[in-house]
């Protein structure tokens, strides 16, 4: 069984390769077909001539050919060179490096955020069908499925930081007067707790919680719904009826026999929310001025910077690729009856 | 793991997140006297106060690191309390203690500051003025704007001795002293920077893009590109007046919502970028302390491309001219946070620009001028806005729509990306867009030469005209001051007459501050000038 997993794993990441080269070419292209000159918008200032803009065009390496063009890229790639962005002045590369750890530091909490409201309410009003409950959720659930991350955030913003006060500034990871633990992993949680400051600790998580709730809200409906309905055909089913018939203890048919058969569906679920929090929270993002990679990528696609925009969709699709084996061997983990499938 | 451990973890980690509350630390920005707490939209992108690709917040840093040899002295706000602004007109010593000009104009020579030094200590020669102005005027940013004020090539540069430096100009020109004291020829550690460069990169320019090697009264401590940057004071600085040890802490927050609402609740120093509504908002609430200083150099405008029908009829310029509802869009876009470009008189008896263009609302002109042009049955064109100019560019639109609607002219909106915007606007592909635009040099001919001239992208409204060409030429080295004075109003009729720009209005920069802060100065670049800022 290990071994055969192992070879599964090797046989995914193999298959991945094309879906990746699909990925640096259509992007390639995208970016070029896109309207705005690079040596135009760098050429900034208003006494430069056109011989400066082509002489800019000529450094930026853009008067070649696109398929030379291509071909350098795919040459620097293979050496793990993503190129310098023109926003920053850093190798891509670094900057990711900075960035990636802050988008997923929010993403990780506000998934969990999500998963510890969206599900124990998706079961309850499972089990109390059509109860008061089961209305209020579906009333929640329809609000936080139309309700704008972004939109949500502002009024979050509105009433616990202008007009109470008790949320922390919603600016950054840190207070800014506040000094970073050393960076280990790149979570500020996890590096604070390395060297045993707390009050950083405090700090990070408290500055997260607003970002992750914005971020959690459209995530709360798709799972409500998803272990909702996932725990109603588990409690219809013949095996929990057998159960009952057994006289086997409620909490025990609950949490043993039904839980993890709803749970399939939600994985699912989970796999597709996760990916979506890590590359679509560029308006949270902005909002709370967090240091991801979702605005650097964004700022780089406004001012045509290639590099980054390139390298972003990339790593993107690399996590995709990894999520969907995990959300993968993890069912395997909790169904016998799913096959890993090559 | 068994799936039962799993699930019990699972379960484990969500009961304990359940179990933290918010962690909130007070950081009370007027609290602290050796910070300066600073938050702005953008991100500087380069240390380099010449660097390709610079963008306008990286003022913030290269202005405030490196010193130039002369700058430009200051002068009280009129009617504003504790509020200073460039003088264009006084030119005083920086890193050279004083400067000298020839009585024919063409030889200029600076004496260099005794025992100023560099912040890594070494001092500050003659060799690093001429090191610094070489390589402004090689690197294509700089060099095409020096070349405004003669300076062309490093011949013009000697070293006399190792703190005396002359420049030799091969005629007289008024731009050259205010071409110093603009962003690019910033005094950088030559032997610094020397260490640094290759022969693929002579100037260092890999390098000082992200190091810098100033002698200015700030070092930058801390830089974190979209994030943050501290700068701290240097202590050994001689070149002007200290005002305060605090140091800048400046952070990114690209939100307006997000940086007003730190204004409001007093976490911040200094507040830039808010819109003009966020500012009547708060100055009607009455808690923070706005500053809208007005920089006469600046404007917002209607451009009409002058070389594309139906545009390239005067009498059809003047009709839409005619028919922009003004003061509504002054009130109701701006919030009036700007002077009025618009409803001057049709008289020019001043010699300055930009100034009111002659027009108001008044669509019966309007539709006479359209007639008169042969088009009484008006004509559809369209009118493109730029993504990034956000909260004001969709109304105007949106205005102008409505108001030429009314004179038969059917307008449609597009809206564009900036960088397509820089790229339709180099090929003049646009017939009718927002153009704003501001000149680091006051002198109103410099103004013409850019935005009424050439085939450049900032001659906005393509304006393309011989008797215009031919004054901004003549006026360039002029210095009789009534042949000059007479000159510059006739371009100014000729930009009243043509209106290949209509212009708007030119914006206040509003800056929010706390109480705490003073000395605050605003410079042509329109980023922060930290020099003077203290706190107390």
């Amino acid at each position: 069984m290990k071994h055969r997993t192992l070879r599964l794993i090797a046989w995914r990441l193999l298959m991945a390769l094309p879906i990746l080269f699909g990925v640096i070419v259509v992007t390639f292209v995208l970016i070029r077909a896109l309207p705005g000159d690079p040596a135009i918008v760098y050429a900034s200032g208003p006494n430069m001539s056109q011989e400066d803009i082509d002489a800019i065009r000529r450094a930026m390496g853009l008067d070649k050919s696109v398929f030379e063009q291509f071909l350098l890229y795919l040459n620097n790639i293979a050496h793990l060179n993503f190129g310098n962005s023109l926003v920053t002045g850093q190798p891509v590369l670094k900057d990711f490096g900075e960035r990636l750890p802050a988008t997923l530091e929010l993403a990780v909490f506000a998934f969990a955020l999500s998963l510890v409201v969206a599900l124990p309410v998706g079961v309850l009003s499972a089990l109390y069908r059509d109860s008061w409950i089961d209305q209020l959720v579906r009333v929640i659930t329809s609000v936080s499925a139309a309700m704008p991350g972004f939109f949500f955030g502002l009024i979050l913003i509105f009433i616990f930081y202008f007009l109470m006060g008790v949320a922390p500034e919603p600016i950054g990871r840190l207070s800014g007067w506040s000094i970073a633990p050393p960076t280990v992993t790149g979570f500020m949680t996890i590096d604070a707790a390395l060297i045993g400051d707390w009050e950083i600790f405090r700090e990070a998580l408290g500055k997260m919680l607003m970002p992750a709730a914005s971020m959690a809200i459209f995530a709360v409906a798709p799972l409500m719904r998803m272990m909702r309905g996932g725990m109603i055909d588990a409690l219809d089913s013949d095996y929990i009826k057998a159960a009952r018939a057994y006289g086997i203890p409620r909490r025990k048919i609950l949490l043993q026999y039904a839980l993890p058969n709803a749970m399939l569906p939600v994985l699912a679920t989970m796999g597709m929310v996760l990916s979506t929090m890590l590359g679509a929270n560029i308006m949270i993002e902005k909002l709370f001025a967090w240091p991801g990679i979702g605005s650097y990528s964004v700022n780089a696609l406004t001012g045509v910077d290639y590099a980054p925009v390139q390298a972003f969709v990339l790593i993107v699709a690399v996590l995709f690729v990894l999520m969907t084996l995990a959300i993968d061997i993890l069912s395997a983990a909790i169904d016998p009856r799913y096959k890993l499938k090559g | 793991m068994k799936r039962r451990d799993f699930l019990n973890v699972a379960a484990m980690t969500g009961v304990s997140l359940l179990g933290l509350r918010l962690g909130v630390t007070p950081a009370n920005a007027q609290g602290r006297n050796d910070v300066i707490r600073v938050l702005l939209e953008d991100s500087p992108n380069t240390f380099d106060p010449s660097g390709t690709g610079y963008n306008p917040a990286s003022c913030n840093i290269s202005w405030n690191v490196y010193d130039r040899l002369v700058t430009f002295g200051v002068k009280p706000v009129e009617d504003k309390d504790d509020a200073f602004i460039y003088d264009y007109s006084n030119i005083v010593g920086q890193a050279a203690e004083s400067y000298e000009v020839s009585e024919d104009g063409t030889t200029i020579t600076f004496k260099m500051r005794e025992g100023a030094t560099f912040h890594d200590g070494r001092p500050v020669t003659a060799h690093d003025a001429k090191w610094s102005l070489d390589r402004a005027v090689n690197l294509p940013t700089s060099k095409a704007q020096l070349g405004t004020g003669s300076l062309t090539s490093p011949d013009q540069f000697t070293v006399v001795d190792d703190m005396t430096f002359q420049i030799t100009l091969p005629q007289a020109d008024r731009f050259t002293l205010p071409n110093l004291c603009i962003l690019f020829p910033a005094i950088i550690n030559s032997e610094l920077a020397k260490e640094h460069a290759t022969t693929e990169d002579p100037w260092a320019e890999v390098w000082l893009k992200t190091n810098e090697a100033g002698g200015g009264p700030f070092t930058v401590s801390r830089y974190v590109a979209d994030q943050q940057f501290v700068l701290d004071r240097f202590a050994d600085w001689k070149n002007g007046e200290v005002a305060s040890a605090a140091r800048i802490m400046a952070q990114i927050v690209p939100v307006a919502s997000s940086r007003r609402a730190s204004a409001e609740r007093a976490e911040a120093d200094l507040v830039r970028e808010l819109s003009g509504r966020d500012i009547k908002d708060m100055i009607d609430a009455g808690k923070p302390r706005v500053l809208g200083i007005s920089n006469p150099a600046r404007m917002v405008s209607i451009a009409l491309n002058s070389e594309m029908a139906p545009f390239d009829n005067k009498l059809v310029r003047q009709a839409v001219a005619y028919a922009v509802p003004y003061q509504e869009m002054f009130e109701s876009v701006l919030y009036s946070r700007g002077t009025p470009l618009f409803g001057g008189s049709a008289e020019t008896t001043e010699a300055r620009y930009p100034q009111p263009l002659p027009y108001t609302q008044d669509l019966e002109k309007a539709k006479a001028l359209l007639a008169e042009a042969g088009m009484a049955d008006g004509f559809e064109t369209t009118f493109t806005i730029d993504s990034s100019l956000g909260t004001t560019a969709e109304p105007i639109a949106i205005l102008m729509q409505e108001a030429l609607g009314k004179i038969g002219v059917t307008v449609k909106i597009e809206k564009v990306p900036s960088a397509q915007m820089g790229q339709l606007q180099t090929d003049r592909a646009l017939p009718m867009y927002i153009a704003v635009g501001g000149a680091w040099l006051a002198d109103p001919d410099y103004f013409f030469r850019i935005f009424y001239n050439s085939t450049r992208r900032w001659n906005y409204g393509n304006y393309q005209n011989e008797e215009m060409s031919k004054l901004v030429e003549e006026t360039r080295f002029e210095t009789d001051e009534e042949i000059y004075k007479t000159k510059v109003i006739r371009m100014v009729e000729l930009a009243k007459d043509d209106v290949p720009l209509i212009l708007l209005w030119s914006p206040f920069q509003d800056t929010v501050l706390s109480d705490a802060v003073h000395g605050y100065e605003y410079m042509f670049h329109g980023q922060l000038e930290l020099r003077p800022l203290f706190k107390s």
